[in-house]
């Protein structure tokens, strides 16, 4: 199938940052070449931006949201159940995109073996361009995710999973693997696209990071860096890892048991730099006041979080596999899921 | 995906089973040499002996003779050492896009795993590959050898550097550069003692994969020859180096046993088979 006969949908999921939303449609509205359509899902509809949004924007399509129960996050699954474009494109309503943006994140599915392309997310975080460039999206031997999708290693590289935002996937690929899923991952959004993107390569499918397809995205580097230092972040990062793992790859794949020792092997951390704030004076010999003494166990305190985050993965992938498994067989019953 | 290679041309010891192991994956060899048969400290190095070995396994015509100038007794051997490779690398980078850098005593157990690591790493955008070499201390019977361990004598990887290199590559000193890595290890957390604990892994391999490295299994009188001509000759010519290696061939379990109890230098013996690299 050449590029030409692709028609691509864009779907933006919208977070609710207020006033985000316009940015992005009027990026998406300046695209050199126009996808077939834009929906927006998620918007909440009574926000003031989503009413404006509504008028500037007649064009675009606006899905209803559907209010979450539980654990669930269905705006991606929504967005493919209306969609009708052969590769469909999640961005998230932080970002912006590029004029080129969608030429460059298309042209790898020249390839007909490629299931899904990502682009890069600019932050606008000093030297992103250049970290972490070998380690862009890869599943480690350890179980460890890494991101790095702000990264620029200059070409288009293959990956192992994807970020939150700029990502595409081949219909027929996720078809293959039932869809993305609904139900799980109640953490930070995004889990869902690593969710379907394990499973894709699981089952041999490539993808790939285009780094020329860039959106831009501070908005999202600002809220991560104020919710990183949470413990609550720390206890669903841990979970949900764990959860994605068990449910993309099975009980019996190491991975999962890989990253629980990696994670017990981390814990040493937390003690030594409690131990080096015990000491009266800082490295530079300067005098430590009594607050920061009073406060020193506080590393210590990240331990049972991170490590309960973990236990806590394991019954929540149990039912979330349960769920899987129901759902699948409604499908094939007919029934609906 | 073109590769070449090149060798420093100096130790005919384990030379053959070197080149073999990998002659039939790259298309080009760069031999680098000093063309007065000179080390980088000033001694003599057995240059044509080498030239010997190399032209029986150059069956296909692959090997490229690179003489040069590299007894450049006012600099540190060190730095002749990075000087020479890096001439050699860039040599070897014209039409390539990898560059294999193994040492004459490096043997590849698994050349296809090394090159299926290496494809690897160029589809992920990586520009070195990090590969583990398993560090053989001295031979202490016919196929057994001291090996380099952890502490309680599970297989420890070595990363003397990147054993392939993008075409191209600045390097810092001896085989290394400051470029993104692709790290292979024999396990998921790095096993090397001498890098971070939190070091990324990006594969893991079996040790019946790794790279081989002879590095100190020779006979006493190559031995002493070897530290002399060394770019750590200031380290390696102490006596206390060489006694110690005597003593510790001399009495292998000893050196295994008592291997958790010391801070560092830990062994295990281990069985090679015959005719790797052959």
């Amino acid at each position: 199938m050449s590029l030409a006969k692709l028609s691509v949908t864009v779907i933006v999921v919208a977070r609710n940052y207020h006033g985000d939303l316009l940015a992005c449609l009027k990026h998406l509205k300046d695209l050199d070449t126009k996808p077939a359509e834009v929906l927006i899902v998620g918007a909440q509809w009574d926000d003031p931006a989503v009413q404006t949004a509504r008028q500037q924007f007649p064009e675009f399509h606006f899905l209803p949201d559907e209010p979450a129960e539980g654990a669930s996050n269905p705006s991606h699954d929504l967005g493919v159940a209306a969609s009708a474009g052969d590769v469909v494109v999640f961005i998230d309503d932080t970002s912006r995109a590029e004029p080129s943006w969608l030429n460059e994140l298309m042209m790898p599915y020249e390839d007909e073996s490629v299931a899904g392309v990502s682009g890069r997310v600019a932050n606008g975080i000093p030297g992103e361009a250049t970290n972490g460039i070998s380690e862009i999206g890869c599943l480690l031997p350890n179980g460890n995710l890494t991101d790095n999708f702000g990264a620029d290693p200059g070409r288009p590289i293959e990956v192992d999973h994807v970020p939150s935002t700029n990502v595409s996937f081949r219909r027929t690929a996720l078809e293959s693997i039932g869809g993305i899923r609904r139900i799980g991952y109640p953490g930070r959004g995004g889990r869902e696209l690593t969710d379907a993107a394990l499973r894709l390569r699981a089952k041999g499918g490539r993808l790939i990071f285009q780094p020329a397809a860039v959106v831009e995205a501070p908005a999202a580097g600002r809220t991560d860096e104020k919710n990183r230092m949470s413990y609550r972040f720390c206890y669903t990062e841990r979970r949900d890892h764990v959860m994605v793992l068990l449910r993309a790859l099975g009980w019996r794949d190491p991975l999962t048991y890989r990253f629980l020792w990696t994670t017990v092997r981390e814990q040493p951390n937390h003690v030594r730099k409690f131990v080096q704030s015990l000491g009266r004076t800082h490295p530079d010999g300067s005098r430590r006041r009594l607050r920061e003494r009073l406060a020193a166990p506080e590393p210590l305190t990240w331990i049972p979080v991170e490590l309960s985050g973990l236990a806590a993965g394991f019954p929540a992938a149990f039912a979330a596999r349960r769920n899987d498994l129901i759902g699948a067989g409604q499908a094939n019953s007919g029934a609906p899921p | 995906m073109r590769v070449t290679a090149y060798v420093l041309v100096a130790d005919p010891n384990f030379l053959s089973e070197s080149l073999r192991s990998y002659y039939h994956h790259v298309d080009r060899i760069v031999l680098s040499y000093d063309k007065t048969s000179v080390s980088w400290t000033g001694t003599a190095i057995p240059v044509q002996e080498c030239l010997d070995v190399i032209e029986t396994v150059d069956t296909n015509n692959k090997c490229v003779h690179a003489p040069g100038s590299y007894a450049r007794l006012d600099h540190d051997p060190l730095d002749n050492d990075t000087h020479q490779r890096q001439q050699a690398l860039d040599l070897a980078s014209e039409g390539a896009d990898w560059v294999l850098q193994l040492d004459t005593d490096e043997v590849m157990l698994d050349p296809e795993q090394f090159f299926r690591s290496l494809h690897r790493a160029e589809s992920l955008g990586a520009s070195a590959m990090d590969y583990p070499s398993r560090w053989l201390y001295a031979q202490v019977g016919p196929g057994r050898f001291l090996e380099a361990s952890t502490r309680f004598g599970r297989p420890a990887a070595s990363f003397p550097g990147p054993l392939a290199i993008r075409a191209g590559t600045q390097l810092v000193q001896a085989r290394q550069a400051e470029v993104p890595l692709y790290r292979v290890d024999l396990r998921p957390w790095n096993t090397d003692p001498h890098h971070n604990h939190g070091s990324t892994v990006h594969e893991v391999i079996s040790p019946e994969s790794a790279v081989l490295h002879y590095s100190w299994v020779r006979d006493h009188a190559t031995i002493r020859r070897k530290f002399g001509w060394s770019g750590h000759a200031q380290d390696y010519s102490q006596p206390v180096v060489y006694q110690r290696w005597a003593r510790r061939q001399r009495r292998p379990r000893q050196s295994v046993l008592t291997s958790p109890l010391r801070r560092s230098e830990w062994y295990r013996l281990v069985t090679v088979p015959e005719g790797v690299g052959k």
